[in-house]
């Protein structure tokens, strides 16, 4: 896979890469650094990408990576307060509500959400991005559903 | 959740994540390249390390090996008297250089860890073999590569020959320990503290301690530890006890009573009845061989190193000759030997008049009690008084008529006569470039003997000397008294302030001498002169001193010097 290749197809999941990545992380500036980091190690290590097909998932599996890193390095460092209020602040074009309810969650039943409900990957191929049982990925959903249908109706926005 | 629609929960891609992309694919490509230039050097060093192991193992595998070498430079052969081959015994030739006829050295097969070191040294004992390649031989061969071109270990069958007279046939298949029996005379020489000279065959037995001249002041006992007889060069080295390391050369060359001056002790000593009977076999007859001391003067080679020894001798004629040996290759500390037939003042010259060392102040040679260098103790009984003469008379001039020389700044001369030589210095500073002196003396030494003749005496030495801190050329000339004894002994005398000597009388004389030399050539050209102190008279006492202290002459402008002639007077 050459360099154009490469960028072409990390360009074609650009979204989806924001949208995973700020599943798991709760500020774009995080997000950009990890996904600069998943593109430099898959532009690397892209020869032991045996078939080119499972690209993007091979990717977003690094990214996940990437994101887990960036938490556990922020979970380290002292947040400053400007940063809680960013993440407290969704931007006007979001949902503010959807996405307050959303962030409420814990960051495994988001990921899952993000990844089935917005990125409509099955539940099987949500268990080989994760390295997860299939079951536990179908129950972990389910709960994750759950908690966002209480917390949209805590915030009484919910929609019968 | 039917009616929710999680992906409104985010908004556009912010543009922080295309940078980001682009960020992380530049690091990429940035890495790579870093990769590829590390492994590429990894790959060139890799193959300039295996193009030096293959250079290293190719150039091993063309040395000898390491046994061979270590032989040929190192142990010193078992001398035999005889040796005989017989037939189909076997044998390598080990030694690499065979200097002279009857010395080879002999490995015995066929076991290989078995060697066998034979050296043979009867000349009649000739051999005949052929190499393993079937090339024959009827003589020894020169050098082993001679009978071995191409090969390390080539099998070399001698044939069987006829026993010399009286010699013990010696089967070369026995031990070190049944050839030791067979020549019980035989004594191993000595390993010699320094590197032995590969070129010089060890063969000559070794000599007894040299005999003592009771009689004789100041006699010192030593031994002679090795000899090495050196055919090529005429050589005869000699490693003697006293002097631990410490090399006596021989010339060949020598006369018959020739005496030996080294410089280690007062030794007078006559050479041994082994060391003799070597001698009357390498050179002839040669009856006795007298040694004396001297100091050893500081001496340089021309290229600025000092020699690693030195020897004087004197010979029947009370010619000086000075060996020097002089070390050409310092890694492997293999002296080589300079052979300089005259030792004259400030100079050592050979018999080609080529200047070979200079040093800046004349040797010391001071008689020793007996009254002369005469290794018996005797006075010196030389047909011409050359012990005697052995000291040098230094000949203060008081005036020379400046020409070419003086306005090339020449700020003295002297004249010293030594042994037969009258010798003419002329000392000049050295700003002058060799061949500006060499063009401006050129002719200026011509003696004008007292009957009319003139004798030019061509420069023979030109060196730069160091003297209180200052640099000279330092230029002489050589007149031999010989010449002038072959002719009218009337062209040898010359006019002095105390009257008319020949050279020998001149030469003989005590005193100070007085010369009227007259330098036709600077008298032709005139010139200014170059007033220089007044001179002292010089006791033969006090010629040692330094040049330094040596009385320098004034010269000063003539009455007479558009004359064809100008005088020299001393100072008295």
């Amino acid at each position: 896979m050459d360099d154009a290749v490469y960028m072409q197809k990390v360009l074609a999941c650009e979204r989806r890469l924001y949208r995973i990545s700020r599943a798991i992380l709760k500020n774009d500036q995080d997000c950009a650094d990890a996904i600069q980091e998943a593109v430099f190690k898959g532009w690397i290590g892209r020869s032991k990408l045996r078939e080119e097909q499972y690209f993007e998932t091979w990717l977003i599996r690094i990214l996940i990576n990437e994101c887990k890193n960036v938490l556990r390095r922020s979970a380290k460092a002292p947040v400053p307060v400007e940063d809680v209020r960013a993440k407290a602040a969704p931007s006007p074009e979001e949902n503010a509500e959807l996405r307050l309810a959303l962030d409420s969650l814990p960051e495994k039943y988001r990921l899952v959400l993000v990844l089935h409900h917005v990125e409509g990957y099955p539940l099987r191929e949500i268990a080989r991005l994760l390295k997860l049982p299939e079951s536990l990925v179908k129950s972990r959903l389910h709960q994750a559903r759950s908690a966002l249908k209480k917390a949209l109706a805590s915030m009484e926005v919910y929609e019968s | 959740m039917k009616n929710v629609h999680l992906n409104r929960a985010f908004g556009p891609t912010p543009p922080c994540i295309r940078t980001a992309i682009e960020r992380g694919f530049e690091r990429g490509e940035r890495r790579m390249r870093t990769r590829y230039r590390l492994r590429t050097a990894r790959l060139a060093a890799a193959a300039m390390l295996v193009v030096c192991v293959l250079a290293f193992t190719a150039i091993r595998a063309l040395r000898p090996t390491p046994d061979r070498v270590q032989y040929a430079q190192g142990t010193t052969p078992q001398p035999l008297t005889a040796v005989n081959f017989t037939s189909d015994e076997k044998g390598i030739i080990e030694t690499p250089f065979i200097s002279a006829d009857d010395v080879a050295t002999v490995r015995t097969l066929p076991s290989e860890e078995e060697t066998q070191t034979i050296v043979l040294v009867q000349p009649e004992v000739a051999v005949a073999g052929a190499s393993a390649t079937g090339e024959e031989f009827t003589e020894m061969p020169e050098t082993a590569a001679e009978v071995m071109p191409d090969t390390e270990s080539a099998d070399v069958t001698y044939a069987s020959k006829e026993p010399a007279a009286g010699a013990e046939e010696v089967d070369i298949s026995d031990t070190n320990e049944q050839i030791a029996e067979v020549i019980p005379t035989a004594e191993p020489l000595p390993q010699p503290s320094e590197p032995t000279n590969v070129q010089i065959s060890a063969a000559l037995p070794t000599a007894e301690p040299l005999s003592v001249d009771e009689a004789s002041a100041g006699t010192l006992l030593f031994s002679v530890e090795e000899m090495i007889f050196n055919d090529d060069y005429g050589f005869l080295l000699l490693r003697c006890s006293f002097d631990s390391g410490d090399w006596m050369q021989v010339s060949s060359e020598l006369p018959a009573d020739a005496a030996f001056v080294f410089s280690s002790g007062v030794s007078i000593a006559e050479i041994s009845p082994a060391l003799e009977k070597m001698l009357a076999h390498s050179f002839g007859s040669n009856n006795g061989l007298r040694f004396a001391q001297t100091a050893v003067p500081e001496v340089l080679l021309p290229d600025g190193t000092r020699p690693l020894a030195m020897r004087i001798i004197e010979g029947e004629n009370g010619a000086q000759e000075m060996m020097l040996a002089y070390n050409p290759d310092p890694k492997h500390n293999i002296p080589e030997y300079v052979n300089i037939n005259l030792y004259l003042n400030g100079f050592l010259v050979n018999d080609a008049g080529e200047c070979l060392a200079a040093y800046s102040e004349p040797i010391p040679l001071e008689p020793t009690d007996s009254g002369a260098f005469s290794a018996t103790g005797e006075p010196a009984t030389d047909a011409h008084g050359a012990y005697a003469q052995s000291i040098p008379v230094e000949v203060p001039v008081t005036r020379v008529r400046g020409g070419e020389a003086a306005k090339s700044g020449i700020s003295h001369y002297w004249i010293s006569g030594f042994g037969d030589w009258l010798l003419f210095h002329m000392k000049q500073d050295y700003s002058s470039s060799d061949e500006e002196l060499q063009k401006t003396l050129e002719g200026s030494f011509i003696l004008t003997l007292a009957d009319g003749t003139e004798m030019t005496l061509p420069i023979t030495c030109m060196n730069v000397a160091r003297e209180d801190d200052s640099e000279f050329w330092q230029v002489s000339a050589l007149l031999s008294a010989d010449e002038c004894r072959t002719g009218d002994p009337a062209i040898c005398r010359v006019t002095t302030m105390d009257g008319e000597f020949s050279l020998s009388e001149m030469l003989e004389t005590e005193a100070p001498l007085s010369l009227a030399l007259e330098m036709a050539r600077l008298t032709e050209i005139g010139g200014e002169s170059i007033p220089l102190p007044t001179p002292e008279p010089m006791p033969v006492s006090e010629q040692t001193e330094t040049a330094s202290d040596r009385p320098t002459a004034e010269f000063s402008t003539s009455a007479e010097a558009d004359g064809p002639t100008a005088e020299f007077e001393t100072g008295n």
